[in-house]
C-alpha cells in the first residue's frame, strides 16, 4: 500500500452513532495515513467538531486535548437517567414546573468557574485498572473522586420547557452529560442530555470542518486533504521563536539552542519557516520537548 | 398575499425572509398571534413574512385512522393568514416521503437554503422531520449554528386555559361554538351546497336550507343559532346539525332555516358560522312535536338576534 507522509490537522464533523475512533478508521483508510488519531473524544451519539491528526501532527495530541471546547448541549429536564442522556435507562421522571430564565440562570451560576465535578458512571476513566463504563454495564458503581473543571461560560440560548439549549465553554475534563443530570437535581427536576453538538476545539471551529457525508463519501483523500490545516493551526496560542539555519539543526537534533524570551512553551520554526517542533524555554535556553519531522517524501515500499 | 404550493414554486424574491412555521389548523388566537409576531418581525426586518404549513395536514397523513378531524379548510386558514398581514403563505403538500425527511434536512434544504429564513416563529410543541425528532429546542439549535433566530411561542393561554386545536376540537365535540369561537378567535364555520332535500321543511311549514358540507363535521348534533352567508346576502340561521333522528335517517346532515328570509338558495354555496348552542339534538315523539320545537328554536333565535342588535 502507498503511503501517505503529509502531516496535517482535518477538523471532521463527526455524525450520529459513530465512535470517535471509528471516523479514526475510516480516515486511516481513506487517507492512508500510517499514524492518524483524534483531539478529544465526542460520545458516539454527540456530533459536531472532532480534530484529526494526521502524520507528524499526531505528536501534538496532549496539546490538543488541553484547548477550550464549546458545545451546544440541549438538556432535557423530568428525565433522570442512569447513563445521563437519553440513550440510557429512565431512571425517574417528574413533571417539570414553567421555569423563567432568571430561575435556570441562577441555577447554572455554580456551575461555572473552577468547579468540581464528580465523573460519570458510565465515562472511560479507570477504576482500579477497569473503565469505569465496563462496571457500570455490570451493575457496579464505584464511589469516584470529583474532579477540578473549567468551565468558562454557559449562556442559556434557549428555554423551550421540558428542554434548554445551553452553550457551555469549557477546558478538559468536563462532562456535559454530567452538567445536565446536575443541572437537572439543582433544579429538583432531574436532567439528562437530549443531544450535544460540539461547536468548537481551541481555533477549530464546526462550520469549517469537512461534513460527516463527505468523510463516507470520499473515495480518495485530496478532497479531504484540502481541507486540512497545517499542524501548526493548533498551536496559535503559543508564542513563536524562528531559529537560525544551524540553530535549526541543533534544535531538531536534540539540543538545546539559546534563544531568550519569556519561559514557557513555545512553537519552533526552522530557517525555512517549517515547524521543527515545540520548545520549552527557561531563561534564554530553549530545549526541545517535541520535535516533528518535515513531510519528506519518502521511498516508497510497493508490496512484492 | 401571495399563495406558493410547494416548494419548487418557491421565488427568489421572497428570500430571505421571516417564517411562521406550523400546521396551523382553524388559525385560533395562538396561531395568530405566531403569525403576527412572524409579520411584524418581517416588517421590523424590512425582510417579506411568509406563512410556512402543510397539506393534507400532517396529522392526518400519517395517523388516517385516528387523526382528529381539520377544523377549518385550507382556503379559510389561508383566509386568515391573509388577514393577519402575511406577504405569502407556501403550502408544502405533505406526504409520507416526505415525514421521512430528518429534522436537520427539513432546516437546511428547505428552511434555509429554499426561504433563506432570517427568523423562524414556531409555537413551543411544533415538531418537524422524520420521527417528529425536531423539537423547538433542535430549531433553536440548529439556529444558531446556520446564522437564524428560532423564536418559540410559549402556550397561549385565554382564561387559564391553554389555546390549542385540540382544546377548540374537543368544545365542539361537546357543541360549545361559543367556548370555541372565544379560543378562535372566530366562529367555527363551515361551507356547504344547498341540496334539494325531502322538502318536508316546507310541509311542516318552515323551508330549510339542506347544506351538503364539504367536509366531515367536528361538531357535536345539535340545534345552533348560526348566521349564514352566501354570494350577494347574509341572514341570521337556526342551524340543525345532526342525523334527523326523527324520521329515522341514518345522514349526516345539515339543515338551516333562515330568519326572515324567503328565496331560492338552491346549488348555492352557503357558509354558516355558529355562534351560540340552542339545544341538543333530540328525538320527537312525532311530528307536531319536532314543529313545536322547531317553532320554540326560531323564537329563541329570532329574540337572541334582536337582543343582539339592540345592545350594538
Amino acid at each position: 500500500m502507498i503511503r501517505d507522509t503529509r502531516s496535517g490537522i482535518l477538523p471532521v464533523d463527526k455524525g450520529p452513532d459513530v465512535t470517535s475512533f471509528q471516523v479514526v478508521a475510516q480516515l486511516r483508510r481513506v487517507l492512508r495515513a500510517p499514524k492518524i488519531g483524534h483531539g478529544g473524544t465526542l460520545d458516539p451519539a454527540a456530533t459536531g467538531l472532532l480534530p484529526i491528526l494526521i502524520g507528524e501532527a499526531t505528536k501534538l495530541t496532549p496539546y490538543l486535548v488541553e484547548l477550550d471546547k464549546e458545545y451546544l448541549a440541549t438538556v432535557r429536564l423530568g428525565v433522570s437517567t442512569n447513563t445521563q442522556d437519553l440513550a440510557g435507562a429512565v431512571l425517574e421522571s417528574r413533571l417539570v414546573p414553567e421555569l423563567d430564565e432568571a430561575s435556570i440562570g441562577k441555577a447554572l451560576a455554580p456551575f461555572v468557574g473552577l468547579i468540581r465535578q464528580v465523573p460519570p458512571m458510565y465515562s472511560a476513566l479507570h477504576h482500579e485498572g477497569r473503565r469505569l463504563y465496563e462496571l457500570a454495564r455490570e451493575g457496579v458503581e464505584v464511589e469516584r473522586q470529583a474532579r477540578e473543571v473549567t468551565v468558562h461560560a454557559i449562556h442559556l440560548e434557549a428555554l423551550t420547557l421540558p428542554d434548554l439549549v445551553l452553550r457551555v465553554t469549557c477546558g478538559k475534563g468536563f462532562y456535559v452529560r454530567t452538567l445536565a443530570a446536575d443541572l437537572g437535581a439543582a433544579l429538583g427536576t432531574g436532567g439528562a442530555l437530549a443531544r450535544l453538538v460540539r461547536t468548537r476545539v481551541g481555533p477549530y471551529r464546526l462550520e469549517e470542518a469537512a461534513p460527516w457525508n463527505l468523510v463516507l463519501s470520499a473515495r480518495d483523500g485530496e478532497s479531504l486533504w484540502a481541507r486540512a490545516l497545517p499542524p501548526d493551526s493548533a498551536l496559535q496560542a503559543m508564542p513563536a521563536a524562528r531559529l537560525s539555519e544551524p540553530a535549526t539543526r541543533a534544535f531538531a537534533n536534540g539540543q538545546s539552542v539559546t534563544e531568550p524570551g519569556a519561559p514557557g512553551l513555545v512553537r519552533v520554526y526552522g530557517a525555512d519557516g517549517a515547524l521543527v517542533g515545540i520548545g520549552v524555554r527557561r531563561g534564554a535556553l530553549l530545549k526541545p520537548e517535541r520535535l516533528l519531522h518535515a513531510d519528506t517524501p519518502r521511498s516508497r515500499v510497493l508490496p512484492a | 398575499m401571495r399563495i406558493l404550493r410547494g416548494l419548487a414554486s418557491y421565488p427568489p424574491d421572497l428570500r430571505p425572509c421571516v417564517t411562521a412555521l406550523g400546521a396551523f389548523d382553524g388559525i385560533h388566537l395562538g396561531h395568530a398571534l405566531l403569525i403576527s409576531t412572524a409579520v411584524e418581525r418581517g416588517r421590523a426586518l424590512g425582510l417579506p413574512s411568509v406563512v410556512c404549513t402543510f397539506d393534507p395536514h400532517p396529522a392526518s397523513v400519517l395517523w388516517p385512522d385516528r387523526a382528529s378531524r381539520p377544523i377549518a379548510t385550507l382556503d379559510d386558514n389561508l383566509e386568515r393568514m391573509k388577514g393577519l398581514g402575511a406577504d405569502a403563505a407556501l403550502i408544502i403538500p405533505f406526504t409520507l416521503e416526505f415525514s421521512r425527511m430528518e429534522a436537520e434536512a427539513f432546516v437546511d434544504d428547505i428552511l434555509v437554503r429554499t426561504l433563506g429564513v432570517r427568523e423562524v416563529v414556531v409555537g413551543f410543541n411544533h415538531t418537524f422531520g422524520h420521527d417528529a425528532r425536531g423539537t423547538a429546542a433542535l430549531l433553536a439549535e440548529l439556529g444558531l449554528r446556520r446564522g437564524f433566530t428560532a423564536r418559540v411561542l410559549p402556550p397561549f393561554r385565554l382564561q387559564g386555559q391553554t389555546v390549542s386545536s385540540g382544546a377548540i376540537r374537543h368544545r365542539l365535540g361537546e357543541g360549545d361554538v361559543s367556548r370555541a369561537a372565544e379560543l378562535l378567535g372566530h366562529p367555527y364555520a363551515i361551507t356547504g351546497t344547498v341540496m334539494r332535500g325531502a322538502g318536508r321543511g316546507r310541509t311542516l311549514g318552515f323551508p330549510t336550507a339542506n347544506l351538503k358540507p364539504d367536509r366531515p363535521l367536528v361538531l357535536a348534533p345539535g340545534v345552533y343559532g348560526a348566521r349564514a352567508s352566501w354570494e350577494g346576502g347574509a341572514a341570521d340561521a337556526v342551524v340543525n346539525v345532526g342525523y334527523r333522528p326523527t324520521f329515522g335517517e341514518n345522514q349526516y346532515w345539515v339543515e338551516a332555516y333562515l330568519l326572515d328570509f324567503s328565496g331560492d338558495l338552491y346549488d348555492r354555496t352557503l357558509r354558516i358560522e355558529f355562534l351560540e348552542r340552542i339545544r341538543p339534538e333530540m328525538k320527537f315523539s312525532g311530528v307536531d312535536a319536532l314543529k313545536a320545537q322547531v317553532m320554540a328554536d326560531i323564537e329563541a333565535a329570532r329574540a337572541r338576534r334582536d337582543r343582539r342588535e339592540r345592545s350594538s
